[in-house]
């Protein structure tokens, strides 16, 4: 008898212990998880007046991407959202907001000259140029990168110096920063992250962005 | 034959690996879904993250460190429940492997990458402390096993 009462408690300690090993694996499972897909909330803001808007600017699809100039990520998701544009721009809005990393030094400074330009009405044009020369202007000092946007603005026959004093204006600064917050509430934690219809998008590749707007606008088209 | 101290060092390795498989689990998670990662302290995470020796054999190198640290995390468990001593002679010398990548990776960020990045600082402290704790371990059993005075 007491043997077998030994062997029952030895068992209860066993499978207590291996239980404890699962909960552990399940919460890091689950702290992994939330962490890197969910996010707070997961809800874009609605579309606004002053936002950057390509495409079709009052479709029912909308589709905002919080980004970074400087991030390598935002950069190989550029020509995927440019192709986009190709094929879905009659019936989807394309925005852009702002989510400039800390770590990348010139990112903030890349976000206001794309505002800059914005005001004499080339965003889209500067925001193209940025990305497709992200190489050239990231590792730059912000004085240099500074002057390197002030050139890619002549290429786009902007009038430079108030471009200058444009990106200096704390409107602007002010603009990049609550983008940013609206990104922090909607659980922007990576760059890009893009919401279609408000709906965080869980991508695990370039070719899930297109599958999912076309979901989307066939839904609509079909509604 | 309940050996504390190696209970002792189990359960230490439980909660190091446990740590280590939030931090390399995170990274992992983020390189296979291509975003960028939220970067405190010490900048530099993209440097790192992105650069050619961020993936052994084409896969992250925080995934091996997952491996590291879940394998670690398991046999610490097994070790708990049979007491084998096969599992803790693999539980010393683990730590020993992790610690040589752990230097390797340090010297790429310090002298090739020149950048480092948060989340492999903070492995690189869990595979000191491991290695550090098994090596403490390693030489207790080592004077265990040859006591200066023989009892009777």
């Amino acid at each position: 008898m007491p043997r077998m009462n030994k062997n029952s408690n030895e068992g209860g300690q066993r499978l207590f212990l291996w239980l404890t090993a699962l909960a552990l694996v399940v919460i890091a499972g689950a702290v992994i998880y939330s962490v890197t897909r969910e996010g707070s909330g997961g809800v874009a803001a609605a579309l606004r007046d002053d936002d950057h808007v390509r495409g079709n600017t009052t479709a029912e699809t909308v589709l905002v991407e919080y980004s970074d100039f400087q991030c390598p990520a935002c950069a190989a998701f550029y020509s995927t959202v440019k192709a986009l544009e190709t094929e879905f721009g009659t019936s989807t809005a394309i925005v852009y907001r702002h989510f400039p990393l800390s770590q990348h030094k010139n990112a903030t400074l890349a976000a206001a000259a794309a505002e800059a330009a914005g005001l004499q009405g080339k965003f889209w044009e500067m925001h193209d140029l940025i990305f497709e020369h992200q190489k050239d202007w990231s590792e730059l000092s912000s004085g240099a990168a500074n002057d390197y946007f002030v050139k890619l603005a002549e290429q786009l026959n902007i009038e430079t110096s108030r471009f200058s004093d444009d990106m200096r204006d704390p409107a602007i600064t002010e603009r990049i920063s609550r983008d940013e917050r609206e990104g922090v509430v909607a659980g922007v934690n990576a760059t890009p992250t893009f919401y279609l219809n408000g709906k965080k998008l869980m991508l695990n590749n370039f070719a899930d962005l297109a599958k999912e707007v076309r979901a989307a606008t066939y839904a609509t088209s079909t509604r | 034959m309940r050996r504390p101290m190696q209970r002792v060092l189990a359960k230490s390795f439980v909660l190091l690996s446990f740590i280590g498989i939030l931090d390399a689990g995170y990274i992992t998670m983020e390189a296979f879904t291509g975003g960028t990662v939220v970067c405190p302290l010490v900048g530099g995470c993209n440097e790192v993250l992105q650069s050619p020796y961020a993936q052994i054999f084409g896969y992250p190198v925080a995934l091996y460190g997952l491996i590291f640290y879940f394998s670690i995390f398991i046999l610490s468990f097994l070790y708990l429940d049979r007491g084998n001593k096969y599992v803790f002679t693999v539980l010393t010398f683990l730590p020993a492997l992790g610690f040589l990548f752990t230097l390797w990776f340090l010297y790429l960020q310090a002298f090739v990458i020149k950048a480092y990045c948060f989340y492999c600082l903070i492995s690189a402290g869990l595979s000191t402390i491991l290695f550090a704790l098994a090596l403490w371990a390693s030489v207790q059993i080592a004077r265990n096993k040859t006591p200066l005075q023989p009892s009777d």
